[in-house]
């Protein structure tokens, strides 16, 4: 093996630090000087080179540790099996060795010129930084309420967007995810829940690097850590935009030492969560003849829609191709679907340059099974890269390049959109086609009634659409020190372009169809003959081509001076930072004015001792959005901290605590989100139409005068009405923390919020319909929120087998306090006071029986009139108001939000002799789904669309009236039986295991002989086992409509480590 | 250190010399110029001003759905209002009809799918639009003031069409006349009577009378403007709405605050209210017949069907008095293309005639099919009838497509019982034609608002009521409209209710589909009416011969539950509650 390089680190801050211990007033000359005494300081002082490793636990050893000698400014890096060298001078008496995460060592320098360290991990990891808004913070001076993940633990999720894997791994984070599409599952997602109007307008900022970008297909790979900001202190300093908490992702970098190559490939099959349960061909029939007679008893048999001869063929499977019975789930949906994914990266670097680079690919396939020739499901590929290079093109001035991108293709059929849906599958009755030999059959209306079938509506060999895009992210940033100004002063700056080409292309094709028919029917001759004739329709169309594509581009600009500075026991930091951001291509309303935000940021902290701290945060900025003289805000905040377990009436004395830290912040942030919107404060606007009135087929608002002319007359209407004094949402928000480690293992961290917003944007209330005004927006929405997180962790080791358990919970709730709502005609139909989004309908009391209805129509003054003429089975909706009438007053909040308000987690991990294993279980309550279209319709919206088996088995009918719970089967009584009730409003609470994650890690002397430092293999899994009450459709997906389902992923890679 | 220094100052003169360009603070922010249109664009010149009344146009009823933006297709959610009437049957599952009347689900806080909401039906938008129109048009520059008059009246019968269907739907209308300022406090619009809306209405047209030509100068270009005409037709219109037993009683149809208010009743019996419907239709029709201008259809060389179909689809015809426009010509293909849904809604089950309106038109000799004279044999029931019937539904054996229509169960127009398209037996043929390219796709278009043959059957009627009984006058403008389909005069001696009866079956044969029938029936105040079982006639061919059976439709909830409260259309609960004065209709409070 190559001998390691030896490397001696001038710290040129400890130097100055030196030099300007005792001359706080030097003048810049004097520092010249300084600089051509260094060498000379560092040359007389050598004498011997003492070597040594320096190992944590287990023996493995620590890369890139620090071993410094006391007193002095030399020291070195351990290398990749843990070795240091290092030149001491005769009178170095201690070496201090440090590094993050374990708990600095000081050794005595004795005669002997070998030296083995062992660290033990640090239980309150004094040295962790944090990355906080435009800069990093060591986590023990931390007052505001922030958590990070590090990307070690996004790398567990096998899962493509990376949103998804932050479920349950942190405090105060909520992640909805309502579609599984490949490429595109990214979940809503809200930090302490949702606190303005509406949960649209209660997105958090999301920045990659500190520019304001998504980051949802990054490759977990390239990702050094993520922070959320979560309370007024952190993201003080984004003014307007940090109301809603701010999420940071930080890229990795490279750091001194000798080349890291990391190679990990995987593979690995997912399978939706839950397919929903279609009823067959003859239970469909039956429910659809049921629901007829139901409705009219006296019907004729030649009125129902299914013949005896469908039914009989239904149900005996005979002659499926003209009585079809498909199950169209299982047609058109795979067992499994597969996925991969590859990454190497290469990082290291030295004294003056160091890079990170990576490239990685991933590939999910679509649940869908390829419907046909020329044609693709659903599916995505993507190719990450990035390229981190830091360059100390100086002692004091450093040169960042951050690139970073990909490119990626998404395909659906051409049909269907590529944000993917499963709606046309819900849709499709299951005798109305099917598939046979590779051909499609559709169902013939002489036998049976021919509606949606699955093929068709998924676009079963007719092509496919194809979007390629390839985000590209560059920042130059650059860091220079002013200490020879005063020392700890930096200035830095920092520009980043982002840009994306979107190109789509569509091709197109038709398919044939065939009908099948007995003979007899198509040959009078032929009497009674079943035999079965097949039809043609259609041909193999040429396949066609449209293209189409879209561009993107933004830009940022930071410019900012640092300060940090220890003053002995007083430790003070400031920023002054200025930001300024540009969105040529905006799109919406105002697509050709630019969006754009200006501002700046101000932060000063100070500690003493590590046992006071204060922070006062700052941002001062502005959006076009508002006019000229009220676009700026101020939003100041302040946080303090006080380490009680540094204080001597603790310290030593309570053995089992490490560590203790109150926090307590309070601040003003804003919000200036108005739904999308813009220039709310222009007068109020008129359009005059240019573009629809030459079209003679009628265009959307052109008046047609006279009898031979085609040509529309042009028109001009009266726009949204405007409000001067629109302005931003301002959220007061006080954050009560505490931070405790103990026992040398357990920590706990718990914090409390309370947050107060005024001035949100909406439309009044009480405003006469007959006004007949775009009303405009106005800033008197008020809302409060609160809630709490905690975490309880305990990190511990039996003999070699080092485990953590722990878990957390996080809890936001909040409530409308004014909102300008009309009067009410019963107080529970007041939304004000209610949770946003809180879901509203009739509360179900029991289904009408024959008895019931008889008393009905015996004393209709007894019994609440329904207002409709119902029958045994329909639904009997409360009188909350005892009015003894049915309608919309008897509506009130029946369930909750459709996001949860309770968010937890129990995660752990253990590792013994190279075999780790981990786990995530996540859950949420306090959390509905209303189940809606075709999934609370029987026979759909539109009565000739697919039935769900749960209708089926649970109809009310007068054999199972004490066990239904779905109304019966009608088709004139759906519109009242499918109002919005507590029948179709679900318990959405859910227990899922997130993540599992098992793997072994080879490092043998054979694997370094060979050029490996480690190797590990492991697989892992992303929803494996869910548990929900809610069982006809998975817990997170939206009751709407059929989304795209969720998908489970088993795993497997393996990691290698140059 | 040195080199730090160097760089640091190179840099700093590259951003002070490269970043001279970047505004900062709020100049970075500024707008850029933008293409800002403000209501002072839109009142600089006479183009721009024309347009937005355009827009006012473009917010008139409009009967066939469109499906276009503004609500349009909200009204009974793209069914057709005779859908609720006793000519026709919908089988359209998610339309209005079947959803919020059929099943008696309509209520005061569910009127999302109704016949006519308040807040839904652009009557306010328009409104306000024509206010605005009034208000800013004295602004534009350089327009001859006799035009500008005339812009004003065409404003101005926008919201009188607009005050007569809320009169006719919900009675007294509520009081905005002019346009909103956002920041104004509104507390108090509060209904008029219904006298005092019909009066605004009438004092309305009479205004725009004063200013409006006569007729179009030239019509290829601006058919469809407002004229005299249209005001005295609309004024005619009104004042037979507001002299029927509806309002015009000696007790309210129903009790209740608003009819106390004298909102939905006039208080007392006024057979002088028939006299002023009598005269403003008399008005009318002696101006028409004195210039020639405005005359019932007929094309020499037309057959009597065609003058029929000419008579309610042509645009410019001379028989058209309001007629409105939002699309130029159907779409060339029965599906729902940009925005012409009323192809597509028909074979959804739309507007699917009944047995009643197949027998409420007379044989060709005049004769009513329950008169045992009338030849009529309801085993070939469709021979001989009113030319109107064939063209008002598909009948089996009439001509569709160039062939035979072919309604038997089994025959290529019915090919199974349940096929919604033909549920009842009777198609829609009004407005659909033979739903082809050579009659209706790609056809010009419009909606039939108001056409004189109502003015002459108004006349009748009114007439009829003022003098107990139907005088020469009134019989000739009832024979006007029957002899143009070439039916035989009416027989002399008709009693006042024979008479009236006979008005109201002329009008449902000369007006079906075009809105006329619903308000007939509730203006009598037709209990039978609305109570009468309905039913759809099936067809069986066996060998050459045909047997007819007919059978009940499914109960309509006020077939059983009748309250007369569904003459009128129930405000919005939600509106009522803000308490600015609307008061809610009897019955549904």
């Amino acid at each position: 093996m190559k001998p390691y390089e030896l490397t001696n680190i001038n710290l040129m801050k400890n130097k100055l630090k030196d030099l300007l211990r005792n001359r706080i007033n030097y003048f810049a000359g004097f520092l010249l000087l300084g600089i051509f005494l260094f060498p000379q300081v560092s040359a007389l002082a050598q004498e011997r080179t003492i070597t040594g490793t320096v190992t944590g636990v287990n023996n493995e050893p620590i890369v890139g540790a620090t071993v410094t000698v006391q007193g002095t400014t030399l020291g070195a890096l351990t290398g990749l099996d843990g070795r240091f060298a290092l030149s001491i001078p005769a009178n170095a008496k201690t070496l201090m060795i440090s590094f993050v995460g374990f708990d600095t060592k000081e050794v005595p320098i004795g005669s002997s010129n070998e030296y083995n360290v062992v660290l033990t991990e640090s239980v309150v990891g004094l040295e962790e930084v944090v990355v906080i808004g435009y800069g990093t913070q060591k986590k023990i001076s931390v007052t505001g309420a922030i958590v990070a993940v590090a990307g070690i633990d996004l790398i567990k999720s096998p899962n493509s967007g990376i949103t998804n894997t932050l479920a349950g791994r942190v405090t105060g984070l909520t992640t909805v995810q309502y579609t599984g599409v490949p490429g595109g599952s990214d979940p809503e997602i809200y930090v302490r829940g949702v606190g303005s109007l509406t949960s649209s307008a209660s997105k958090p900022l999301m920045l990659v690097d500190g520019v304001q970008r998504e980051f949802a297909q990054i490759d977990p790979n390239e990702i050094e850590s993520i922070s959320i900001l979560k309370d007024a202190s952190a993201t003080a300093v984004y003014g307007i935009r940090g109301a809603n908490g701010v999420i940071i992702v930080t890229t990795k970098r490279g750091v001194e030492g000798a080349p890291k190559i990391s190679v990990t490939s995987q593979a690995g099959f997912q399978w939706p969560t839950y397919m929903f349960d279609m009823a067959d061909s003859y239970t469909y029939a039956t429910h659809y003849n049921l629901a007829q007679t139901n409705d009219n008893p006296a019907l004729l048999p030649s009125g129902l829609r299914f013949s005896p001869t469908a039914l009989w063929a239904f149900k005996n499977g005979k002659h499926p191709l003209v009585y079809p019975n498909s199950d169209w789930t299982e047609i058109l949906v795979k067992p499994a679907a597969f996925q991969e994914q590859q990454n190497i990266n290469i990082s290291g670097g030295s004294k003056i340059v160091k890079y990170f680079v990576s490239l990685g690919n991933f590939f999910q396939d679509g649940a869908f099974k390829t419907p046909g020739v020329n044609t693709y499901g659903w599916s995505y590929m993507r190719y990450n890269y990035r390229a981190n290079v830091d360059i100390d093109i100086t002692q004091l001035t450093k040169l960042s390049l951050t690139i970073g991108g990909r490119s990626e293709r998404r395909r659906a059929p051409a049909s269907q959109s590529l944000t993917g849906s499963f709606t046309d599958v819900l849709y499709s009755t299951p005798f109305s086609g099917t598939e046979s030999n590779g051909k499609r059959y559709w169902a013939q209306s002489q036998y049976i009634p021919s509606w949606a079938d699955g093929l068709q509506a998924i676009g079963y060999g007719t092509g496919y659409q194809q979007a390629t895009a390839n985000p590209i992210n560059l920042d130059i940033g650059l860091l220079q020190k002013l200490d020879f100004l005063t020392k700890g002063l930096a200035w830095r700056f920092k520009v980043s372009n982002n840009s994306t080409i979107r190109l789509n292309k569509t091709r197109s094709t038709s398919q044939p169809a065939y009908g099948a028919y007995f003979k007899c029917t198509l040959d009078p001759a032929a009497v009674g003959d079943s035999s079965i004739v097949e039809r043609k329709s259609g041909s193999v169309g040429l396949l066609s081509y449209s293209e189409s594509s879209s561009k993107s581009r933004n830009w940022y600009l930071e410019t900012a001076l640092s300060y940090d500075r220890d003053f002995g026991p007083h430790h003070v930091t400031g920023l002054l930072l200025y930001n300024c951001s540009k969105n040529p291509y905006p799109g919406g309303t105002y697509s050709d004015i630019p969006t754009g935000y200006v501002g700046i940021a101000a932060r000063t902290t100070y500690s003493y001792r590590s046992k006071y701290l204060l922070d006062l945060n700052l941002g001062y900025n502005g959006s076009e959005n508002f006019a000229p003289d009220k676009r700026f805000g101020f939003f100041p905040a302040a946080s303090i901290g006080w380490v009680m377990s540094e204080e001597n009436f603790l310290k030593g004395r309570i053995s089992f605590l490490d560590y203790l830290k109150l926090r307590i912040s309070y601040g003003v942030v804003g919000n200036d989100d108005q739904g999308g919107n813009r220039f709310l404060y222009l007068p109020t606007s008129y359009s005059l139409d240019t573009g629809y009135g030459a079209n003679p087929s009628g265009g959307i608002h052109g008046y047609s005068f006279g009898t031979s002319t085609s040509v529309l007359q042009l028109y001009a209407t009266e726009g949204k009405v405007g409000n001067p004094d629109v302005t931003w949402e301002k959220a007061r928000k006080q954050n009560y923390g505490i931070d405790i480690r103990a026992f040398k293992g357990l920590s706990i961290n718990f914090d409390y919020f309370y947050e107060l917003r005024n001035n949100i944007l909406t439309t009044r209330g009480v405003v006469p319909s007959l006004v007949a005004i775009s009303l405009p927006a106005v800033n008197l929405g008020k809302v409060e929120n609160h809630g709490y997180e905690a975490e309880l962790r305990w990190r511990s080791h039996v003999g070699n087998v080092n485990y953590n358990i722990g878990g957390n919970v996080s809890y936001a709730k909040n409530k409308i306090l004014f909102m300008d709502e009309a009067p009410k005609h019963d107080p529970y139909l007041v939304l004000t006071g209610k949770s946003v989004g809180a879901q509203f309908g009739y509360v179900f009391d029991g289904f009408y029986t024959a008895d019931d209805i008889l008393k009905l129509k015996a004393e209709p003054t007894k019994y609440p009139d329904p207002g409709f003429s119902v029958k045994p089975g329909d639904i009997r909706f409360a009188d909350l108001n005892g009015d003894l009438v049915i309608n919309s007053y008897d509506q009130k909040v029946i369930g909750y939000p459709d996001y949860p308000e309770y968010n937890f987690a129990i995660s752990g991990g253990l590792d013994y002799k190279g075999f780790d294993l981990s786990f995530l279980f996540n859950g949420v309550t306090n959390c509905s789904r209303g189940l809606n279209s075709g999934f609370r319709f029987n026979f759909g919206v539109t009565y000739e669309r697919g039935l769900m088996q749960y209708m089926a088995d649970n109809d009310w009918t007068p054999e199972t009236a004490a066990t239904a719970t779905w109304p019966r089967m009608s088709l004139t009584s759906m519109t009242y039986n499918s109002a919005t009730c507590s029948v179709y409003l679900k318990d959405a609470t859910y227990m899922r295991l997130k993540n599992l994650e098992v793997g072994y890690t080879f490092q043998t002397s054979r694997l370094k002989s060979m050029g490996i430092s480690s190797m590990r293999v492991f697989s892992n899994g992303f929803d494996l086992l869910t548990f929900s009450k809610l069982k006809m459709i998975d817990p997170e997906q939206s009751g709407d409509n059929a989304q795209y389902p969720l998908v489970e992923i088993i795993n497997f890679g393996i990691n290698i480590n140059f | 250190m040195k080199r730090s220094i160097i760089i640091f100052f190179a840099i700093g003169l590259f951003f002070t010399l490269g970043c001279e360009k970047l505004p900062v603070g709020n100049a970075f922010l500024s707008k850029a110029p933008g293409i800002d249109v403000t209501q002072d664009t839109v009142f600089s010149t006479i183009e721009y001003a024309e347009r937005f009344l355009w827009s006012a146009y473009r917010t008139l009823r409009y009967g066939l759905n469109t499906a276009d933006a503004g609500g349009k297709d909200d009204l009974l959610r793209r069914d057709y209002l005779e859908s609720i009437t006793d000519l026709c049957q919908s089988y359209l599952m998610d339309g209005g009809a079947v959803r919020n009347y059929y099943n008696g689900g309509y209520k005061a806080t569910e009127n999302g799918m109704s016949k006519y909401c308040l807040t839904q039906e652009g009557a306010f938008e328009g409104i306000r639009k024509a206010y605005l129109f009034i208000e800013n048009i004295d602004r534009v520059p350089n327009v001859d003031p006799a035009y500008v008059k005339q812009l004003k009246a065409e404003a101005l019968m926008v919201i009188a069409c607009h005050y007569h269907e809320m009169y006719r739907n919900i009675g007294g209308a509520p009081s905005v006349f002019h346009a909103y300022s956002v920041t104004e406090i509104i507390d108090s619009i509060p209904r008029m009577t219904a006298q005092t809306t019909c009066d605004t209405i009438v004092a309305m047209c009479d205004r725009a009378a004063k200013y409006l030509p006569w007729k179009i100068a030239n019509p290829e270009e601006w058919d469809g403007r407002f004229t005299k005409a249209a005001a005295m037709g609309l004024k005619a219109r009104i004042l037979l709405f507001n002299a029927s037993p509806i309002f015009n009683s000696d007790s309210p149809f129903l009790a209740g605050t608003a009819s106390t208010r004298k909102m939905t009743w006039h208080g007392k019996y006024d057979a002088d209210l028939w006299k002023k419907a009598m005269d403003a239709a008399h008005d009318l029709i002696a101006q028409a017949e004195a210039t020639g201008d405005y005359k019932i259809y007929h094309k020499p060389g037309n057959t009597y069907r065609k003058d029929f179909q000419d008579a309610y689809y042509l645009r410019g015809n001379g028989e058209m008095l309001i007629s409105n426009r939002h699309v130029y010509k159907a779409q060339s293909s029965s599906s729902q293309t940009q925005g012409y849904y009323f192809y597509a809604s028909v074979t959804w089950g739309c507007g699917l005639g009944t047995q009643e309106l197949v027998e409420i038109f007379p044989m060709a000799n005049g004769l009513p099919i329950t008169d045992p004279l009338s030849g009529y044999n309801p085993n070939d029931p469709y021979i001989n009838r009113d030319p109107r019937l064939y063209e008002t539904v598909r009948v089996n054996g009439d001509t569709y497509r160039g062939r035979t229509a072919e309604l038997w169960i089994g025959g290529r127009d019915r090919t199974n019982r349940t096929n919604t398209a033909a549920a009842t037996g009777y198609p829609m043929r009004k407005f659909i034609l033979d739903a082809d390219v050579n009659t209706s796709y790609g056809a010009v278009v419009h909606w039939p608002y108001l056409r004189l043959a109502e003015i002459y059957l108004s006349y009748a009627e009114a007439s009829n009521e003022f003098n107990n009984g139907p005088d020469a006058e009134a019989y000739r403008c009832v024979n006007i409209i029957r002899n143009r389909v070439g039916l035989p005069d009416l027989p002399a001696g008709m009693s006042k209710e024979q008479f009236r009866e006979q008005c109201l079956v002329e009008r449902a044969c000369e007006f079906a589909f075009e809105e006329v029938r619903w308000y007939d029936i509730i203006r009598w105040k037709r209990e039978d009416i609305f109570k009468k079982r309905l039913h759809g006639c099936d067809i069986t061919k066996s060998g050459t011969t045909l047997t007819y059976t007919i059978w009940e439709l499914p109960v309509r909830y006020w077939n059983t539950t009748f309250s007369p409260k569904w003459y009128l259309s129930a405000i919005p609960a939600g509106e009522v509650l803000k308490g600015y004065g609307l008061v809610q209709n009897p019955g549904w409070e």
